[in-house]
C-alpha cells in the first residue's frame, strides 16, 4: 500500500512539474506584454497554437530535423510577433485599455481559425524525437515518465535563458526601462517602439516554445489555446508584473491542479482539474489582490 | 433660426424624446415592429426573437462595462444562472413563467453578490479576470452538479408547463419577446438618465475624481452589477424559453466574448448603441451562413471550412471596428444623422 501510495504521489508532483513548466512558458509570455505594453493578451493561448503548428509543418511536411524546425520555428514566430505589434496593436496606442484587451480577442479568434482552415480541426501527434518515442525505454523507474523529465529539463533550461536575457542584456533592460517608465526610456533614447515590437515578438516566441513542447505531451488539434487562459490566474497569482513570479505562479498551478486531479476527483466528480486554477484565482484575489510579487498601488487622496 | 439642437434647460437635456421628429420617428417605427412578424418569413422572425433576447442581455453588459466602465467577462455565466434557474423553477418547482421569470432575474441579480463582494477590492483589469474565474466555475457547476442541471445533455423545459400562445407560432414568441425588450429598453434608458446613470460614467471616466465628488464608489459598483445580471438573468431566462431546452453549450466563454462585441461594435455606454451592436452580432452569422450556403453549393469544398471563415471575419470585424471605428455603430449613425441635418451646408 505505502509503496504505491507514494508512486502515485511522485507520478502526480512530475506531471505536475511538467505541466506547471509550459504554464510558466505561457504565462512568461503574457506577463511580458503586460509589463512593457499594459496590455491583457487574451490571445496568447492562440499565439502557442501558431508556433506549434509551425514547428509540426516544418517537420512532417518539409522533413527538416528537430533542430533546424525548432530553429526555424523560432524565427517565423517572432516575424509573427513582429507583424502582429505593428499592423493591431500600433494603431491602439492611446486607446482606452478596454478596447485594446478587446481587440486581443479578435487577434484571438483570426489566428485560431486561420490555423483550423489552414491545418483543420483534427487531432495530430505531434512527432518528438527517437529517444523519446520509443515505449520500451518510455519511463526511468517504471514510473516517472522520460517525456515528463525531459519536458522539465528543456523548459527549465528556456526560462533561465530568458531570466538572464531580461537582467544582463542590453535589449533586455531596455525593455524593463520601458516597462518601467515609457517616457523616460524614451528620453534615454531607447526606441520604444522597436521595443514594443521586440516584447511582442519574444512572447510569440515563448508561447510557441511552450505550444511545442505541450503538443509534444499530449496532441496536437486547435482547442490545445485553452491553456492559454490560464496565463490569466498564473499571472495574477504571480503579481501580473513580475516574470519570476509568473514562472512560480505556473509551477504552483500546475501542480496543484495535478494534485487536485489525483485526489479529489474520486470525491467531486470528474473535470476538477479545469477549475482548480481558477478557484485558486479567486481566493488569491480575496486574500492578495496583488499577487505575491505584485506592486500595490496605492491611490491617495 | 439655429441651426441644430440646442437646449437651454436641463429638463429639455435629460427628455427621452429630444425633438418632436424623434417621436414621429419613433411611432413610424413602433408601427414596423407591430407589421413585422405579418410580413416577414418564418427565418426572419426566427433571428429577429434572437435579436430581441441578445438586445437585452447587451444591455445588461452594457451598463456594467460600458457605463460603469467595468469589463465582465463572466456574462455569459450570469445568462447561464437566468437560464438553469428559470427551468428548475419551471421545471421542479412547477410554477408558472410569469413568476418565475422575474424571480430567475432577481437571482441572478443576487448571485452577482458572490462575485461583486470579492471585486469590489479589485479594480480593472484584475476586477475582468475575477469574472473570468466566475465563468468557468459556472460552467463546471453546470456541467458536474447533474441532480440539479442535467449535465452535459441539459434539460427539456416540460411543454405542458408552458403557456399554449408560446409554444405555437414564431409570430406569438415574436410578441412576447418584443415586449420584454421594449420594456427592457425604456428600462435601460431611464437609468442611463437618472443620478445613478450619470454615476456609472462617473466611475468610468475616473474613479478618483469620482470619489472626491462625493459618490459612494461601492454602492454604484453594486447597483451596475446587480442591474447587469438582472438584465442578464432575464435574457437567459427567456432564451430558454424561446428554445424550450437548455444545455451547457450554450453558456460557454464563447457566449461571453459575444456579448462584449456586441457593446463594443454597436459604441461603448450607449443605449442605441446596444442595440445596434446586438443586432449586427446576431445577423452578421445568420448572413455569413447564407451566403456561403449559396456559395457551398457550387463550390463543395467551402462548407467544411463555413466555421471557420466566418471566426475570421468576426474577429477582423473586431479589429477592423476598434481601429478604425471605436464609437462603434452608435457613432456612425451620430455621424450620418449630423450630416444630415445641416444639408446641404455640411462642412
Amino acid at each position: 500500500m505505502g509503496q504505491g501510495v507514494f508512486q502515485m504521489f511522485i507520478q502526480i508532483l512530475i506531471s505536475g512539474f511538467a505541466v506547471g513548466t509550459i504554464y510558466a512558458l505561457v504565462a512568461v509570455g503574457f506577463v511580458l506584454i503586460y509589463k512593457g505594453s499594459r496590455v491583457l493578451n487574451f490571445a496568447q493561448g492562440e499565439l502557442m497554437l501558431c508556433g506549434a503548428y509551425i514547428c509540426f509543418s516544418l517537420i512532417t511536411q518539409f522533413h527538416l530535423n528537430y533542430g533546424l524546425a525548432f530553429f526555424l520555428t523560432l524565427i517565423f514566430s517572432a516575424l509573427l510577433g513582429f507583424i502582429t505589434e505593428f499592423t493591431i496593436l500600433r494603431p491602439m496606442v492611446g486607446k482606452p485599455l478596454f478596447s485594446i484587451f478587446a481587440i486581443t480577442f479578435g487577434l484571438g479568434f483570426l489566428l485560431k481559425s486561420s490555423v483550423a482552415l489552414i491545418w483543420t480541426h483534427e487531432t495530430y501527434p505531434f512527432p518528438g524525437p527517437e529517444f523519446l518515442s520509443s515505449p520500451s525505454n518510455g519511463a526511468i523507474y517504471q514510473f516517472i515518465s522520460k517525456l515528463n523529465i525531459t519536458t522539465i529539463i528543456a523548459g527549465s533550461i528556456l526560462l533561465a535563458f530568458f531570466l538572464v536575457f531580461f537582467k544582463y542584456s542590453k535589449v533586455g533592460l531596455a525593455m524593463r526601462s520601458t516597462a518601467n517608465n515609457q517616457y523616460a526610456a524614451l528620453l534615454m533614447g531607447i526606441k520604444v517602439r522597436r521595443i514594443f515590437g521586440i516584447t511582442w515578438a519574444i512572447s510569440y516566441i515563448v508561447a510557441a516554445i511552450g505550444g511545442i513542447l505541450i503538443a509534444w505531451m499530449t496532441a496536437l488539434c486547435p482547442t490545445l489555446s485553452f491553456i492559454g487562459l490560464k496565463a490569466f490566474p498564473i499571472a495574477v497569482l504571480g503579481g501580473m508584473e513580475s516574470i519570476p513570479g509568473a514562472i512560480l505562479g505556473g509551477l504552483i498551478i500546475g501542480v496543484i491542479e495535478n494534485i487536485a486531479a489525483g485526489y479529489l476527483d474520486q470525491v467531486l466528480g470528474g473535470g476538477i482539474k479545469e477549475v482548480t486554477a481558477y478557484v485558486i484565482l479567486v481566493l488569491v484575489l480575496m486574500v492578495k489582490p496583488y499577487g505575491f510579487f505584485g506592486r500595490e498601488e496605492i491611490e491617495r487622496l | 433660426m439655429s441651426s441644430g439642437n440646442f437646449k437651454t434647460t436641463y429638463k429639455a437635456d435629460n427628455a427621452i424624446f429630444q425633438t418632436t421628429f424623434v417621436i414621429v420617428w419613433m411611432f413610424i417605427l413602433f408601427v414596423g415592429i407591430l407589421v413585422f412578424p405579418f410580413i416577414a418569413g418564418s427565418y426572419f422572425l426566427y433571428v429577429m426573437n434572437l435579436v430581441c433576447i441578445a438586445v437585452i442581455g447587451c444591455l445588461g453588459l452594457n451598463l456594467l462595462s460600458g457605463f460603469a466602465g467595468q469589463l465582465s467577462l463572466g456574462h455569459g455565466g450570469f445568462l447561464a444562472v437566468g437560464g438553469y434557474f428559470t427551468v428548475i423553477l419551471i421545471a421542479k418547482a412547477g410554477l408558472s413563467i410569469w413568476v418565475a421569470i422575474p424571480i430567475a432575474g432577481c437571482f441572478t441579480a443576487i448571485s452577482s453578490l458572490v462575485i461583486s463582494g470579492s471585486s469590489l477590492r479589485l479594480r480593472g483589469l484584475y476586477f475582468t479576470i475575477s469574472t473570468l474565474a466566475f465563468q468557468f466555475i459556472i460552467e463546471h457547476i453546470i456541467l458536474h452538479w447533474e441532480n440539479l442541471t442535467g449535465g452535459p445533455k441539459g434539460i427539456p423545459l416540460p411543454s405542458d408547463e408552458i403557456p399554449k400562445f408560446l409554444g405555437g407560432s414564431l409570430r406569438n414568441k415574436y410578441f412576447f419577446l418584443m415586449a420584454f425588450t421594449i420594456a427592457a429598453i425604456i428600462f435601460a434608458k431611464n437609468i442611463s438618465r437618472s443620478k445613478t446613470g450619470r454615476a456609472f460614467v462617473a466611475i468610468r471616466e475616473m474613479e478618483l475624481a469620482a470619489k472626491v465628488l462625493g459618490l459612494n464608489i461601492a454602492k454604484f459598483k453594486i447597483i451596475a452589477f446587480l442591474l447587469s445580471s438582472f438584465f442578464a438573468g432575464i435574457a437567459g431566462s427567456l432564451y430558454v424559453l424561446n428554445k424550450g431546452f437548455i444545455g451547457p453549450e450554450d453558456y460557454n466563454l464563447q457566449v461571453s466574448i459575444e456579448y462584449i462585441m456586441m457593446v463594443l461594435i454597436g459604441g461603448i455606454g450607449t443605449i442605441l448603441g446596444s442595440i445596434f451592436g446586438a443586432i449586427f452580432v446576431v445577423i452578421l452569422p445568420e448572413a455569413l451562413r447564407l451566403v456561403f450556403s449559396n456559395l457551398g453549393s457550387t463550390y463543395p469544398f467551402l462548407s467544411r471550412v463555413i466555421s471557420d471563415i466566418q471566426n475570421i471575419i468576426l474577429g477582423l470585424i473586431i479589429i477592423v471596428f476598434l481601429i478604425f471605428e471605436p464609437e462603434g455603430l452608435e457613432g456612425i449613425w451620430r455621424r450620418i444623422k449630423r450630416y444630415w441635418k445641416n444639408w446641404p451646408w455640411t462642412y
